[in-house]
């Protein structure tokens, strides 16, 4: 296991080339922007903006890396802290133009699968606070585990499960027919 | 079925509906583009910012070289009231406020205070 860290960060410790930052990218760009978009409820745009932004993080950042944790943690810490900060700067933006109440996070019209459903699962998404929805979808939708799900955070175990327990206990009532059989789509 | 199945249930179906499409060859392309520009500007912004610090450095030093004061001789070094004030540390204070040809005169005439107790 420490082996195979060792030989990760080496990839990665070499002198950024173009070439070696853009297989970096390449690897982790649809699961960075998928996690983005899962933690933003469901702004594809501001997904992509903000994996953008973490990945010029990462760049600049690579060189200080000093492996102690493995290359994804330390991706998926820097994503997560960029989807904090848009975040707090979609509220502030909100409470500078004088609606004080934050808008509901713009959901995506596609052609492909169930627009209506897409609406309910990020309006449930978007009513968990921000940490259980984060933990929720680490853990839940990216199987994650808690232990990993917690080191991306910066949380303990404990709290993460917290988290999780009562992120389910509320997506269980708000989304109840999801969970019946026969009634998923 | 047991609530984990149902638990189970429930977070596939979330799973299935609440992602992304999968990036199209064209989107990827428009996000590597987007990427790539930015790593770009944030490299030329920094080597801008290192030569215009250098720049201005640079044209600090050369105004501070320049300067009129610098040319002056009484500028240049001591004055010779600071130079009695080294030499003698009992120079009255309020002669280094005198012309130099006056501060030698002065403390011909005048004598040091509590120099005649």
């Amino acid at each position: 296991m420490q082996i195979a860290v060792q030989t990760e960060m080496a990839d990665v410790l070499r002198p950024m080339e173009a070439e070696a930052f853009a297989a970096f990218v390449e690897a982790r760009r649809d699961r960075a922007v998928r996690v983005a978009y899962r933690m933003l409820a469901g702004d594809e745009g501001a997904a992509e903006d903000v994996a953008q932004n973490a990945f010029l993080r990462a760049h600049r950042a690579l060189s200080g890396f000093r492996g102690e944790s493995s290359v994804d943690t330390w991706f998926y810490r820097i994503l997560v802290r960029e989807v904090q900060r848009h975040r707090r700067w979609r509220a502030v933006r909100k409470l500078w133009s004088g609606d004080a109440e934050l808008a509901p996070t713009p959901v995506d019209e596609r052609a492909t699968g169930d627009p209506a459903l897409r609406r309910r699962i990020a309006a449930a998404l978007g009513a968990l606070s921000p940490a259980q929805r984060d933990v929720f979808v680490l853990v839940h939708l990216e199987e994650q585990t808690v232990a990993e799900a917690a080191a991306v955070l910066g949380k303990a175990v404990g709290t993460v499960k917290s988290h999780l327990h009562r992120a389910l206990e509320s997506l269980r009532s708000e989304l109840a027919d999801l969970r019946k059989e026969g009634r998923e789509r | 079925m047991t609530q984990d199945d149902e638990d189970r249930r429930l977070i596939d179906a979330i799973d299935r509906a609440f992602r992304p499409d999968p990036m199209s060859p064209a989107r990827r392309a428009a996000f590597r583009t987007a990427l790539d520009a930015r790593l770009e500007r944030r490299a030329r912004g920094g080597r801008w910012l290192v030569s215009g610090v250098a720049a201005t450095a640079a044209a600090a030093l050369a105004v501070w070289i320049a300067r009129p004061e610098a040319a002056t001789p009484e500028h240049a070094g001591a004055s010779s009231s600071e130079l009695y004030a080294f030499i003698d540390p009992e120079v009255p204070e309020y002669t280094r406020y005198l012309p130099d040809d006056y501060q030698a005169l002065a403390l011909m005439i005048e004598p040091e205070p509590g120099g005649e107790q």
